[in-house]
């Protein structure tokens, strides 16, 4: 696994295909939603996604909002995309059974159905051509074997979704490995096995992990991507516009000759490079001296401990600390004014 | 895998999403109260017993049993969607589907051939006739199911969340109790002609049956059109 670096919102392969080979899976202007909200409706949405990949692990960072379970679920094959392409080696995998067939996927939401996971893989090892003995030996050595005598409709949603992770980890010759949030309601697997089977599945195929966190990721994908409202997050300066698939941190600081904040804002996005875009404001006329500092990333606890060290560091009077996805009385605030590295 | 294998395992999906004992339950209170209906009946009007118990089972019953059937083993969803937990290991969303829509077929005929063939016997003044009157109306519980299930796959496919298959079913109980050209593409209207009622459209009892069977081919053809493999 090569190791990863940050080029505007992204973070590039150290490892690349042959120049002349096709990139293996190839999204071209997708338009999708997914349908797991309310009655139906979607959580988020693809605006004219484009994304070219081949082997190796590629992490997608986003919330829900920005498309991260639309792309999941296209990328499966659940979705076909109301307008665009994804296509897998040239086929549509929403349209082609026998593409799915070599398809690893761990979905946003679980469906599983069957009298046992016994005979859940014995069907999905029947689908993919494999022996049901092959297909059980991996689930068993992964740790799910405590469950595959009972029920799917009796497990809970974590030991579902690692079953559906088992699942998708234990295919043996997939082209494509879709994973949504694995460490994360995921019952029955370890962390290490994941991790272990990941690296392993990478060197063979394309395996796309979403989450919506990047610590989650960053030490072992080759390339990490930011989702932004359906689209890529776009680099503006040096660093990605703000709130791309990031929880935001906020700090009130009181600082009534308002000199503290900008050289306090200025030390954060040069101590952390992968913050996504940072910058203050006064709260209001008669606030004091209180100025709002918002820090937008993908690890909001690797923010508030950046924080905390610097305002430790400065001793600064901070007020109030607050963490929250970026999407929650968003358009409520005032504006913000660009830090030093125009991040905001 | 072929896409027999395909369609026996949505067949087996679609029984999973049944309950036997509730099959069981409600199989008995169909039979039941057509049971009830032939007798009563018979005893005020004894020659109107059995078009009673075929009103009620063919006007009411198979629609709405249909449309049950169809919503438990397709979960409320799209038809691709009901088919997803099969097809998102590589079976064909098609064959899957199809296999669903003939569990939810056998389930439509399990429920109400009893409670049709019992609501006729008892209903019947002519005992030599009762067992001969109790096999058509079986018959036509097959054939009737089997117009409505597809009717109800072909709506399906049609706005979100498979809403059309409600549409189907509304514009079935509206237009198909006519027997102009709006009642032609309903199977309410054919079977009402098959059961005795007025003639659709001016076709024999025959023709209604062809219809009917030719309904069903071309409503599950443009089911499986809409869907992706």
């Amino acid at each position: 696994m090569g190791h990863a670096r940050i080029v505007g919102g992204a973070v590039t392969a150290a490892e690349h295909s042959a120049p002349n080979a096709p990139p293996r899976l190839r999204i071209e202007a997708a338009f999708a939603a997914d349908s797991l909200g309310l009655r139906g409706s979607a959580l988020g949405r693809l605006r004219g996604l484009d994304w070219s990949v081949d082997r190796g692990l590629h992490a997608v960072v986003g919330a829900p909002s920005d498309g991260s379970v639309a792309l999941a679920m296209v990328l499966s094959g659940a979705v076909r995309p109301t307008s665009g392409r994804c296509l897998l080696d040239g086929t549509e995998p929403a349209r082609s059974s026998s593409l799915r067939r070599r398809i690893g996927a761990l979905e946003p939401a679980p469906s599983l159905a069957g009298g046992s996971v016994r005979q859940v893989a014995r069907t999905v090892a029947a689908l993919r051509g494999i022996d049901a003995g092959a297909a059980l030996e991996p689930l068993e050595d992964l740790g799910l074997g405590p469950l595959l005598d009972r029920a799917p409709a009796d497990l809970s949603f974590a030991e579902l979704r690692g079953v559906e992770l088992g699942l998708a980890l234990a295919h043996p010759s997939p082209r494509i490995v879709v994973i949504y949030e694995p460490w994360s309601l995921v019952q029955g697997v370890t962390a290490t096995a994941i991790h272990e089977r990941l690296v392993t599945l990478a060197r063979e195929c394309c395996v796309v992990v979403v989450a919506s966190t990047a610590s989650d990721v960053a030490s072992i994908a080759d390339e990490v991507w930011f989702l932004d409202g359906g689209r890529w997050a776009e680099p503006r300066g040096g660093i990605a516009r703000p709130g791309a698939g990031a929880q935001v941190l906020t700090l009130l600081v009181h600082d009534p000759e308002g000199n503290v904040v900008p050289s306090l804002v200025e030390a954060m996005s040069n101590r952390w490079p992968q913050a996504l875009g940072m910058g203050w404001s006064s709260v209001g006329a008669a606030d004091g001296g209180l100025r709002r500092i918002e820090l937008h990333s993908a690890d909001a606890a690797k923010a508030a401990i950046l924080a905390t060290e610097l305002l430790a560091e400065r001793a600064v009077d901070v007020r109030a600390i607050e963490c929250r996805p970026p999407w929650v009385g968003a358009g409520l605030e005032p504006p913000l004014r660009s830090s030093p590295r125009g991040g905001a | 895998m072929s896409r027999t294998a395909g369609l026996a395992a949505g067949f087996k999906l679609g029984r999973l999403r049944g309950s036997f004992l509730e099959d069981l339950v409600l199989a008995v209170v169909l039979a039941v109260v057509a049971a009830a209906v032939g007798m009563a009946v018979r005893r005020t009007s004894p020659l109107g017993a059995v078009d009673a118990v075929l009103a009620l089972g063919f006007a009411y019953a198979l629609p709405a049993v249909s449309l049950g059937a169809l919503l438990r083993t397709q979960r409320f969803a799209t038809v691709s969607e009901g088919a997803w937990p099969l097809a998102r290991f590589g079976a064909s969303r098609r064959a899957v589907s199809l296999g669903l829509w003939f569990a939810a077929y056998l389930r439509v005929v399990r429920l109400l051939a009893p409670a049709m063939i019992v609501g006729v016997a008892l209903g019947a003044v002519d005992r030599s006739a009762a067992l001969r009157e109790a096999a058509i109306a079986g018959g036509l519980v097959m054939l009737g199911a089997g117009a409505y299930v597809a009717a109800g796959a072909m709506g399906a496919t049609f706005l979100r969340r498979g809403r059309g298959r409600y549409l189907v079913f509304v514009l079935d109980f509206l237009l198909g109790a006519g027997t102009q050209a709006f009642a032609f593409p309903f199977p309410r209207s054919h079977l009402s002609s098959l059961l005795g009622g007025p003639a659709v459209f001016g076709l024999t009892q025959r023709s209604s049956s062809v219809v009917l069977a030719s309904g069903i081919a071309i409503a599950l053809a443009v089911a499986l059109w809409r869907i992706d493999d």
